[in-house]
């Protein structure tokens, strides 16, 4: 299952490093000859403006990994720091931390991320820092939880006992516990802010319009859908097939405790 | 009994605190944004290309008294939100109350109809795959179910606007003027739905099996459906409520992009234009109405595991 995600993310990367090898021009419209059909020139056609399809959707797939990845490595950074932080403190440290983050999962974070983007208009960043302020409470929860299972075993109350510094307990005991769980967590958020940023570009709230995104350009076609249906295949494809073969390689890792993970996508 | 009146008093705290949260949050951002909130609402108001507008956004910084001082303007709405006076919009000037809840009446139909034919879907074959744990369609079913979340929902609503909608001519596009319109939305909806539901439903059914009181039911010789009625369905019922609690939650505002592509009247919609436009009254009315909403579903959630399963009546209060 695991080698099949694998698979199909390489062959994803593979079409967009072919695609920017080519070296055309995702922005240059040619006006007379719209909604071309596949060539070798325009190897998917070319969209309502005759803009090349395929380089804006191999540019888009770039544009929604990077932001995607940018929202999930600031999350789990973030959540991890604080969920071992809070284990390690304790008391009442801890109980805070767990009530802010009971508090931010009840909330919904697809509309935390449209009011914000949508009243900053600044592009796809402020989108990014109101995904990494709602998704850390997943990071910080699993994370004091193993934290704090592997706290209460002998070796770390050894370890106190001899007197080796906080930092260094953290980071060889306590952190390499952590990293398989949350490398599941964060494939799944991967998927999951992929689906936000892009939803979010389908109802125009991000990247601004020239700068080629999956779900701008599926809203983009919209309204040429009746004559040219086909022209959604491609963006919708790449960004479905990227989203499944991320979940695939997270299933792999799962086990019997988060096994419902999965099913928390929507 | 104690554990409901703990539970009860948890969601009111947890109530008034999201309330509390989101219109302290909606006041912040809607004062640190770039860019003058007097002149965005003129050009909204007015149009873009107003000659006056520089004159036209002074006036509206008088009359919704933008130039107070910001803690004033805080104080001022919190005292008229304790009266139930949530304000107009800055728009159209119509109370926002009224234009909030008629779209929270659009969302819960939409919502009903979709965790319904989602259901529909979900019950049986989550009930049928999750019996058989070990069965081919265990994990077929697993892939399937994986790759309709993969595919985004707006693109299910394409294809499904595309098919049904457009080639064979069965269904309205979008919009709302007859019942019929809520069939594609819903349905799109519920596709997403009903692959997590009916996971949950099997993966849950398929761990009371092969729990031991279930082998030991079975083998003091009932039978199986009565094993299952009266054995697995309730103690396999609890992630599947929770789960559909969490649904229906999140059909509260978490559904912008279905709404838009079917220009439903619904939340979401509301709060999606009410952002564009910078309309922070209906803004701050819409958010507390979803937390609301949110912690009220999570209420029910939690009061009816209590019934469900006697063993979180023992568990502490988290």
């Amino acid at each position: 299952m695991r080698a099949f995600g694998v698979a199909i993310c390489a062959c994803i990367i593979a079409f967009v490093l072919i695609i920017m090898a080519r070296g055309t021009n995702p922005y240059a419209q040619d006006l007379m000859n719209t909604f071309a059909l596949p060539s070798s020139e325009h190897l998917l056609g070319t969209d309502y403006l005759g803009r090349d399809i395929a380089a804006r959707a191999a540019r888009g797939t770039l544009n929604s990994v990077l932001y995607a990845a940018a929202s999930v490595l600031g999350s789990m950074t973030l959540g991890t720091f604080l969920g071992i932080s809070g284990a390690w403190a304790g008391g009442r440290t801890e109980s805070v931390l767990l009530a802010t983050t009971d508090f931010i999962m009840a909330f919904p974070g697809l509309l935390f991320a449209l009011f914000v983007g949508g009243l900053f208009k600044l592009g796809a960043w402020p989108i990014v820092m109101s995904l990494i302020l709602t998704a850390w409470a997943e990071y910080c929860r699993m994370s004091r939880a193993i934290a704090r299972i592997v706290m209460a075993r002998p070796y770390v109350e050894a370890g106190v006992i001899c007197g080796y510094p906080s930092s260094f307990l953290i980071r060889k005991y306590i952190f390499p516990e952590i990293v398989a769980q949350i490398a599941t967590l964060a494939s799944f958020g991967m998927a999951k802010s992929i689906l936000y940023i892009s939803s979010l570009n389908f109802v125009g709230i991000g990247l601004t319009p020239p700068v080629p995104e999956l779900g701008a350009m599926i809203s983009e076609s919209l309204p040429y859908i009746r004559r040219h249906p086909f022209i959604v295949v491609p963006p919708s494809a790449l960004m479905s097939l990227f989203v499944f073969a991320l979940i695939l390689i997270a299933s792999k890792t799962e086990k019997r405790s988060d096994k419902f993970e999965s099913e928390r996508l929507f | 009994m104690k554990k409901v009146v703990g539970i009860l008093g948890k969601s009111i705290l947890r109530g008034l605190g999201i309330a509390f949260c989101v219109s302290g949050l909606c006041f912040a951002v809607a004062h640190l944004i770039p860019g003058d909130v007097a002149l965005e609402i003129a050009m909204t108001r007015y149009g873009e290309s107003d000659v006056g507008i520089i004159d036209r956004a002074d006036r509206v910084r008088e009359e919704e008294g933008l130039s107070l001082p910001l803690a004033v303007q805080y104080l001022d709405w919190i005292g008229k939100v304790a009266r139930l006076d949530f304000g107009i919009s800055l728009i159209d000037k119509t109370p926002t109350l009224p234009v909030v809840l008629r779209a929270l009446k659009f969302s819960a139909l939409l919502g009903v109809v979709a965790l319904g034919f989602s259901l529909c879907v979900a019950l049986p074959v989550g009930i049928v795959v999750g019996l058989r744990p070990r069965g081919k369609f265990y994990l077929v079913t697993a892939m399937l179910s994986s790759l309709i979340v993969s595919i985004p929902s707006f693109v299910w609503g394409i294809s499904l606007i595309v098919l049904f909608a457009l080639k064979l001519k069965w269904l309205p596009v979008a919009g709302f003027l007859s019942p019929t319109y809520v069939i594609l939305p819903a349905a799109t909806i519920a596709l997403t739905l009903s692959a997590t539901s009916s996971r949950i439903i099997a993966v849950s059914l398929a761990e009371t099996i092969n729990s031991p009181y279930y082998a030991f039911a079975r083998h003091k010789g009932l039978s199986e459906l009565w094993t299952l009625f009266f054995h697995g369905l309730r103690n396999a019922s609890v992630p599947v409520v929770t789960c559909i609690g969490m649904q229906a939650a999140s059909l509260f505002g978490g559904t912008i992009a279905i709404e838009t592509l079917f220009n439903w009247p619904g939340v979401g919609l509301l709060f999606l234009n009410a952002v564009t436009s910078r309309d922070i009254p209906v803004l701050q009315t819409a958010g507390i109405a979803m937390g609301l909403i949110c912690v009220a579903v999570n209420t029910t959630v939690d009061l009816l595991c209590l019934v469900l399963k006697p063993t979180a009546r023992l568990e502490r209060l988290g």
